[in-house]
């Protein structure tokens, strides 16, 4: 291995058949720890290219390869690799370090990427806040409220949406299993909507209770709760009554 | 057959043409599972461009190129994965990241979506990132898993000390390592009863379905 001087001043090595270095210039061990056979110099990934691509075949050619940085760095430097074959025996090789402004670009870009990311993070981080602010609404809108030794009172509040009903159902048949009562009002005074999937649900949890011996009665159905019960054709198999004050007469006295 | 989505895929993803990636993976999802999807097809893909590198067919800014399409084409299947409402139970945590100065990403992105899919709630914390700052978010968090992935040797010292480190946390997090270091490299002794070394996604579902992760068969 000699060194030589009278070149480019650019990383620049001659090597035989084997890989062996004959000669170098003193500008490859600016971005590298020079080693006596090339191949030592190639990232792992990239020996199985340079052994198909640095072959007296192709007489001149150009490769893209990870050589190693030495000690200094740990990963690997991108170069572009040129071949020249003076004969059958030597090679020519320059090392040319890939544009420095193209890895620039790859950090920045990877930096765009990570404030992507943290964005998304954060917006996910506040949805699950959302979520949970949601789901304990959801829990107080269907409070249980007991009336007399045999009656209940559930007034429900909001929209009536499948989520909410999933949410109030374990409470609601928890609470009125431990309550022993015989008969449960529901108020709709205060629910908003009515959505399709929530009353598919409510359906399931009267149909529950009503398995628990107790008789659902809905009172403070308003006009518009009342056409989108009937529109959605249902067979709840429950009783109404116009207003919490009849109910309270009927069941509690 | 495979070979063929396979290299079809890997086609628009170095052109650069999303729609058409986005397009071609959604007729797939219409036959096939997503973790078919993404351990048969995608991956593939992605191997299969790193050996166009190696064949000198293509450069690194194709590759680059390549990454972000097929991250774009990840992004867009994680949407609108459906978490059933009905589900009471405390959803499990995951957090995943890729070790310090690692830049390959998309796999851990799979597995980010894999899990979501499974109805976790997932932290993906991205590559590249420091040991401290990881430890930081976890101790916040306090994940059920820790998912930790590397590709390239140079990792290997980092992804035992992380390891080492998340084994040490009081809740006896379960820890996974994978990505393709573990493919290329035997990290069967980083293996106990809280750490498991997992090839793929396939070997990941078996892990879950086998209970294995010691997170999923405890409450279900």
């Amino acid at each position: 291995m000699k060194l030589v001087e009278n070149i480019f001043s650019v990383p620049y090595l001659i090597i035989n058949r084997q890989y062996e270095v004959l000669y170098f210039s003193k500008e490859v061990e600016e971005i590298t720890d020079l080693s006596s056979n090339f191949l030592e110099l190639v990232d792992e990934g990239s020996i199985s290219k340079v052994q198909e691509e640095v072959s007296p075949a192709k007489n001149k050619n150009k490769v893209e390869i990870n050589i190693y940085q030495g000690e200094r760095k740990l990963d690997p430097l991108l170069i572009d690799l040129y071949i020249h074959w003076k004969n059958d025996l030597q090679a020519e090789l320059l090392l040319i370090p890939k544009d420095q402004r193209i890895s620039d670009i790859t950090v920045s870009l990877g930096e765009l990427r990570s404030r992507l990311s943290n964005t998304n993070f954060e917006l996910l981080e506040e949805k699950e806040k959302l979520q949970e602010a949601i789901d304990e609404n959801n829990r107080l809108s269907a409070p249980f409220i007991e009336l007399s030794s045999t009656t209940a009172l559930v007034p429900l509040f909001g929209d009536l949406n499948d989520e909410k009903m999933y949410t109030i159902s374990d409470n609601l048949l928890e609470a009125a299993q431990q309550a022993d009562k015989e008969t449960i009002l529901v108020d709709l005074t205060a629910v908003g909507d009515i959505h399709h999937d929530g009353i598919v649900v409510f359906q399931n949890i009267v149909q529950s209770l009503s398995y628990m011996g107790i008789e659902i009665v809905v009172i403070g159905v308003n006009p518009d709760h009342a056409q989108k019960i009937n529109q959605l054709q249902l067979k709840l198999g429950l009783r109404f009554i116009s207003s919490l004050h009849k109910a309270i007469q009927k069941y509690c006295q | 057959m495979n070979k063929k989505y396979t290299e079809e895929l890997a086609g628009y993803l170095l052109k650069g043409k999303e729609d058409e990636a986005v397009a071609f993976v959604d007729e797939l999802l219409t036959n096939y599972p997503k973790l078919y999807l993404f351990e048969d097809i995608i991956t593939p893909a992605m191997y299969h461009i790193g050996v166009l590198w190696e064949r000198n067919e293509i450069t690194v800014a194709d590759e680059h190129l390549a990454t972000a399409v097929c991250d774009f084409v990840l992004s867009r299947l994680d949407t609108g994965v459906y978490v059933d409402k009905a589900t009471k139970q405390k959803r499990k945590k995951v957090v995943l990241l890729g070790v310090e100065e690692e830049q390959h990403y998309l796999g851990l992105k799979m597995v980010a979506s894999f899990y979501r899919e499974k109805g976790w709630r997932v932290r993906y914390l991205g590559p590249n990132l420091p040991l401290d700052h990881a430890l930081n978010q976890i101790n916040q968090w306090k994940p059920d898993v820790i998912g930790i992935s590397a590709a390239l040797s140079y990792r290997l010292p980092m992804v035992k000390k992380m390891t080492e480190v998340f084994s040490q946390l009081k809740w006896n997090p379960a820890i996974i390592i994978g990505g393709r270091i573990v493919k290329k490299y035997d990290l069967s002794n980083f293996e106990t009863e809280r750490t498991h070394v997992i090839k793929g996604l396939n070997e990941l579902e078996e892990l879950h379905i086998k209970g294995k992760a010691g997170v999923m068969d405890e409450t279900s």
